[in-house]
């Protein structure tokens, strides 16, 4: 292929296009040149068989001959106006951008990964546990005594005589009791199960998340210390935090815990009932009695352990009031968070 | 429980107001849940004797009354009430006054009458829900006096949240006794004094117990000639501040003693017993008895009775009997003042699903001497305000007296583990409020008051001093120690990133109950083996889920009837399988439900309906992230349409399924739309998934592609035409993807077109053109020949 020839199909291609006179015709021409098989195209793919020295020479002309003819089409298509004619645009910034939406974990799991995360970097191994346990697991090892009123604390739902749905956490420290020897500190989330009527309150199946430390001379100032470090870095620096001595058979001495509201300030609004308020969590020193039943020597070491209730913490974080939405899975309500 | 802040200052002097009284007792674990003002609306309200009562002309059962208000005033008020009467005094609100329901007095005319004012019930001024009268009031009170100064109203009502451990609260005295350990100023208990009559009781009435377990001790007294009546006004302030109903003055009386100092007592018309005694035993089961709220129980040998030797007549600790309850006509009574086991009156309680004032109290755990104490109170009252004799003695079959206990307490213990620096003084200081005998000395030595049988070790009394000193005051530490090695397992990593790329792909994550309803977990899996909740919530409520698909189709059912276009939700959780005589096995399953159409409503897309390549496109990501192979095939799955239905496998084992939801179980879950579900078992997955990647080198010449496209039989599946290829190529051959499918005016009917791109390299060379086409030629012919498909060019 030599200059002239390139020169040649201008020369033909710009006297054939002012016979163009419908959108057919401008098509048919474009074929003809810039088509599959397009005169334009099979100088391009022949680039490959010409000696290399002459390539760049060549390759360059043939496209400046396809964007020559390129702009004829335009022209004309434009003169045309047929369907293929490039009027301007105006880019639309206003319109949604384009994307596939994605979807949202769910508040349970965005409040639990929040706080095991916390717990994991204060030094605490993740650990689970069976949702069916036995008496002595829920109950009996953690110091709640047979025909205890303690145990009304906790309505439970029964699969047989002996085994039931764990009603909380705790019975985890037992079984990490019985595999390791202290130092343990372990963070336990997990689903729990009450049996209670459903409420815009209660809800038959809820999550905690179980915290404890067992070790030397592990004591109450060290559980205020975890406490107050998790509470200030989940709610805020500012949180005001209150101790209230109260009552679990697993833990003696044993605290509730407040944070001043966080909506507030602690001078009281709907949230925290005008209490100024709120309660996160019920914690306090491991009972020796838990540790008698794993033969861990209470006179030797001592350890805490606070359990708190997720879907509490979510409803109090996103002011959620009805603990039934977390379960309905309504996705008008999955998107909120 | 409730108490009035004014009793609680007769009972121990302190100086702080309702409020701080209650965030001070909370503070060291008597939780005050309110504080309420008695009578925050009481203004205008004075005390005024009827002194004319007439018929009123123009209604049957209204009385025009004249009521004096001091020695000049007189008002006329037109009066509805059945007890008004002349010479009787009553509350009068006067115009402006606000009385219960927010209703404001006026001066108005009644049928032709103007009342000037409104004689009131309990219920009327918000002091109880007592409504069948006025209000009757001592008639030595001055007329015109402020109701509320003169029947001292001013008064604040605290709520109580106790908890179970502090029997010991339950009573006036004892919430005394925890300001006392505050302030450090004794309780002021009553004193009491009986004129005894010369009848000895002893003579009267015998005591026995057959059951000295659950009974430990019973003691009594008889009260001749009472006279039952009206409670004095005090009593009956005293039960309405705690929310306890007014009987007559005897019943009053025994709910008055107990509220005082927590001890239940029982006052019986003796004349109604067969004969002069008492015998405590176990009921029999099956036997029946009537209680004194008209309800007749069945008993068993849980239940503790009181009996006469013939017959019951109360349920011990729990509820008198009716056929011997006082009465208006009462007028010999035995007094009872008992000891009963905790445990005893817990299961009486569950087995007849019964409770009351004494029975929480009893359950709790009551103090086994505080019972004459209690009997002398309440028989002084009733010979003081029922004009009762009381019989010379006391009546008291206490056969193993239970001595308080006695602990050692190490100072050193409490300050190691509370990490403070209490003085052995301080600590003492406590435990002596709390009315604890202490013995000073390197280690203390602590006589524990039968009150407070919740404290049996050295760690009770380290709570006890860590409360009462404030859990404000122990310091803070923050110290790392132990082991901070806290590796993260796999599948908690596994879950992590799963859950990150399942809502990447826009899957929302959803968390269903874990108990089901049976009608719908059986639909979903006929031959599911669930584990059956023995006391469930509600017949609907009962099983405990085999699967996530019932709760993925309860929630797609749900968004769709809500007009969401697009729903596409996944849970991770726990699905039980029963076990004969074993514990159920738990096992943990990721399931995911679409339904509608995919990229919702963004204007760029044109929305598609969901099909089985969009489940595939989940196992596809799974596949990615756990760097192994998915496969599904074929299968019969009851749950699902049959022409698509499909077991998920990895190496020869299942781990799950999937397909298009069958129409059956659409309608039973009242859904219209298409819907697509998976399940898979995510221990399986976890298991299998290899943690981190290892690193392949980058490749170092360029890759070459190669287009074909086949038109193949509609029958033939891509994955057939994928292994041809493979099958057909060299090991050049490093990838092939499928990038269109089309059915169409081109093809044939009965055909469809596949095309794919090949993609050769080779680690150590460029790939010749004439290389390649060696190879792509045997793969068109290897497709031609084997597969019957024609290039499309």
């Amino acid at each position: 292929m030599s200059e002239s020839s390139a020169a040649d199909i201008l020369a033909r291609a710009q006297s054939e296009i002012v016979a163009c006179q419908t959108p057919e015709q401008v098509e048919a021409f474009r074929i003809q040149y810039l088509g599959k098989k397009g005169i334009v195209t099979a100088m391009l793919k022949g680039l490959a068989d010409v000696a290399p020295d002459q390539r760049k020479v060549i390759g360059q002309q043939a496209n400046e001959l396809r964007s020559q003819i390129e702009s004829l089409l335009t022209d004309k298509q434009a003169a045309l106006g047929g369907a293929r004619s490039k009027s301007p645009i105006t880019i639309d910034y206003t319109l949604p951008g384009k994307r596939y939406p994605n979807g949202k974990l769910h508040p349970i799991t965005q409040t639990l990964n929040e706080i095991t995360d916390i717990f994991h970097g204060m030094g605490f191994e993740i650990a689970l546990g069976p949702e069916v346990e036995t008496e002595h697991y829920n109950f009996g090892s953690l110091n709640f005594p047979p025909d205890h009123p303690a145990r009304d604390m906790q309505d439970t739902f029964y699969i047989s005589k002996d085994l039931l749905l764990r009603t909380h956490t705790s019975p985890i420290q037992v079984r990490e009791f019985e595999k390791k020897k202290p130092p343990v500190r372990i963070i336990a989330p997990g689903r729990t199960y009450r049996q209670e009527a459903i409420s815009a309150r209660s809800y038959c199946v809820f999550h905690q998340v179980e915290g404890f430390y067992v070790d030397r001379d592990v004591t109450f100032a060290d559980l205020k210390g975890v406490i107050n470090a998790f509470a200030q870095t989940y709610f805020g620096s500012d949180v005001k935090m209150r101790w209230r001595p109260s009552f679990f058979p697993f833990t003696e001495p044993s605290a509730e815990v407040d944070i001043s509201c966080f909506l507030c300030g602690g001078k009281g609004c709907r949230i925290c009932k005008h209490e100024g308020w709120l309660e996160i969590l019920g914690c306090g020193m491991i009972d020796p009695n838990v540790f008698a039943a794993v033969n861990y020597d209470p006179e030797e070491y001592s350890g805490y352990a606070f359990g708190m209730g997720i879907e509490r913490i979510a409803m109090l974080r996103h002011q959620i009031d009805d603990i039934r939405l977390f379960f309905e899975n309504d996705l008008r309500f999955l998107n909120q968070f | 429980m409730q108490i009035s802040y004014n009793w609680l200052r007769e009972l121990v002097e302190f100086d702080i107001d309702p409020h701080q009284l209650a965030i001070k007792l909370t503070s060291i674990g008597t939780a005050v849940e309110s504080v309420e003002s008695l009578a925050a609306n009481l203004d205008n309200v004075v005390i005024g004797k009827i002194v004319a009562c007439d018929p009123h002309p123009g209604k049957d059962n209204l009385k025009i009354c004249k009521v004096e208000l001091g020695r000049d005033i007189q008002m006329t008020v037109v009066c509805g009430a059945p007890n008004v009467r002349i010479g009787m005094k009553a509350p009068l609100a006067l115009p402006g006054a606000v009385l219960s329901g927010n209703v404001t007095v006026q001066s108005i005319e009644k049928f032709g009458v103007v009342s000037e004012g409104v004689l009131c019930s309990q219920a009327e001024l918000g002091l109880s829900d007592d409504h069948s009268g006025l209000m009757e009031i001592d008639p030595a009170i001055k007329s015109g006096a402020d109701l509320k100064t003169a029947l001292n109203l001013e008064d604040h009502i605290l709520s109580f949240d106790l908890t179970p451990n502090r029997a010991d609260c339950l009573s006036a005295i004892g919430i005394a006794r925890e300001i006392s350990a505050l302030t450090g100023s004794p309780i002021k208990r009553p004193s009491v004094e009986i004129k005894e009559a010369a009848e000895q009781a002893a003579t009267q009435v015998e005591i026995g117990i057959e059951d000295t377990e659950g009974c430990p001790r019973y003691a009594a007294r008889l009260i001749r000639g009472i006279k039952v009546g009206r409670s004095p006004w005090w009593i009956q302030q005293r039960l309405l501040t705690s929310g306890i109903r007014c009987i007559n003055n005897i019943v009053d009386i025994t709910n008055f003693v107990m509220l005082e100092c927590g001890q239940p007592l029982h006052a019986f018309d003796f004349d109604n017993f067969s004969q002069p005694k008492v015998v405590v035993k176990r009921a029999r089961a099956g036997e029946m008895f009537t209680t004194l709220d008209g309800v007749q129980r069945k008993l068993s040998d849980d239940v503790l009775l009181i009996t006469d030797g013939n017959g019951p007549v109360a349920i011990g600790g729990i509820m008198g009997g009716q056929f011997s309850e006082v009465s208006d006509k009462t007028v010999n009574i035995l007094l009872e003042s008992a000891y009963f086991n905790s445990s005893i009156i817990r299961r009486g309680r569950k087995h007849l699903g019964l409770t009351s004032e004494a029975q929480t109290r009893f359950e709790r755990g009551a103090d086994p001497n505080v019972v004459l104490f209690a009997l002398d109170r309440a028989a002084s009252l009733m010979e003081k305000y029922a004009g009762g004799k009381v019989s010379a003695g006391t009546v008291d079959c206490y056969p193993n007296k239970i001595e308080p206990l006695k602990l050692e307490l190490r100072p050193s213990r409490v300050n190691q583990l509370l990490k403070t620096e209490m003085s052995s003084p301080t600590m003492i200081d406590i435990l002596k409020g709390l009315e604890f005998k202490v013995t000073p000395g390197k280690n203390v030595t602590v006589e524990i008051p039968t009150f407070r049988p919740d404290i049996t070790r050295e760690i009770d009394l380290i709570e006890e001093i860590a409360r009462v000193y404030g859990y404000d005051r122990i310091p803070v530490a923050m110290r790392a120690g132990g082991n901070l090695v806290v590796a993260r397992s796999v599948t908690e990593i596994f879950t992590q990133c799963l859950k990150q790329a399942m809502i990447g792909q826009g899957y929302y994550e959803i968390v269903t109950n874990s108990i089901g309803d049976p009608k719908l977990i059986s639909l979903v899996d006929p031959d599911a083996k669930a584990v059956e909740i023995v006391n469930p919530i509600s017949e609907d409520l009962k099983w405990l889920r085999p699967s996530l698909l019932p709760g993925l189709l309860g929630v797609v059912s749900q968004n769709v009837s809500h007009q969401v276009r697009t729903v596409k939700v996944f849970e991770v959780g726990t699905v039980m399988a029963a076990r004969t005589d074993e514990a159920p096995i738990e096992s943990q399953r990721i399931g995911l439900a679409i339904s509608g159409t995919d990229s919702g409503e963004n204007w760029a897309f044109h929305p598609q309906e969901f099909g089985l390549h969009d489940l595939q496109g989940v196992l596809d990501t799974i596949e990615e992230l756990l760097r192994f192979k998915l496969q599904i095939t074929p299968s019969k799955i009851p749950i699902f349409d049959q022409s698509c239905s499909f077991d998920i496998t990895t190496d020869g084992t299942n781990v799950g399924r999937c397909g298009k939801v069958a129409a059956t179980i659409l309608r039973a879950f009242s859904i219209k739309s298409d819907v697509y579900l998976m399940e898979m078992d995510f221990d399986q997955l976890a298991e299998r998934s290899s943690g981190y990647g290892t690193y392949v080198s980058l490749p170092r010449f360029p890759a070459i592609e190669r287009d074909i496209a086949v038109v193949i039989d509609e029958a033939v599946q891509s994955g057939s035409i994928v292994k041809v290829i493979n099958q057909a190529a060299d090991e050049n051959l490093r990838k092939v993807i499928v990038w269109d499918v089309y059915r169409g005016k081109q093809v044939p009917v009965g055909k469809k077109s596949v095309a794919y791109r090949l993609i050769f390299q080779n680690e150590s060379k460029t790939l010749t053109d004439g290389e390649i086409d060696n190879v792509f030629n045997k793969i068109v012919d290897s497709l031609k020949g084997e597969l019957g498909a024609e290039l499309r060019s």
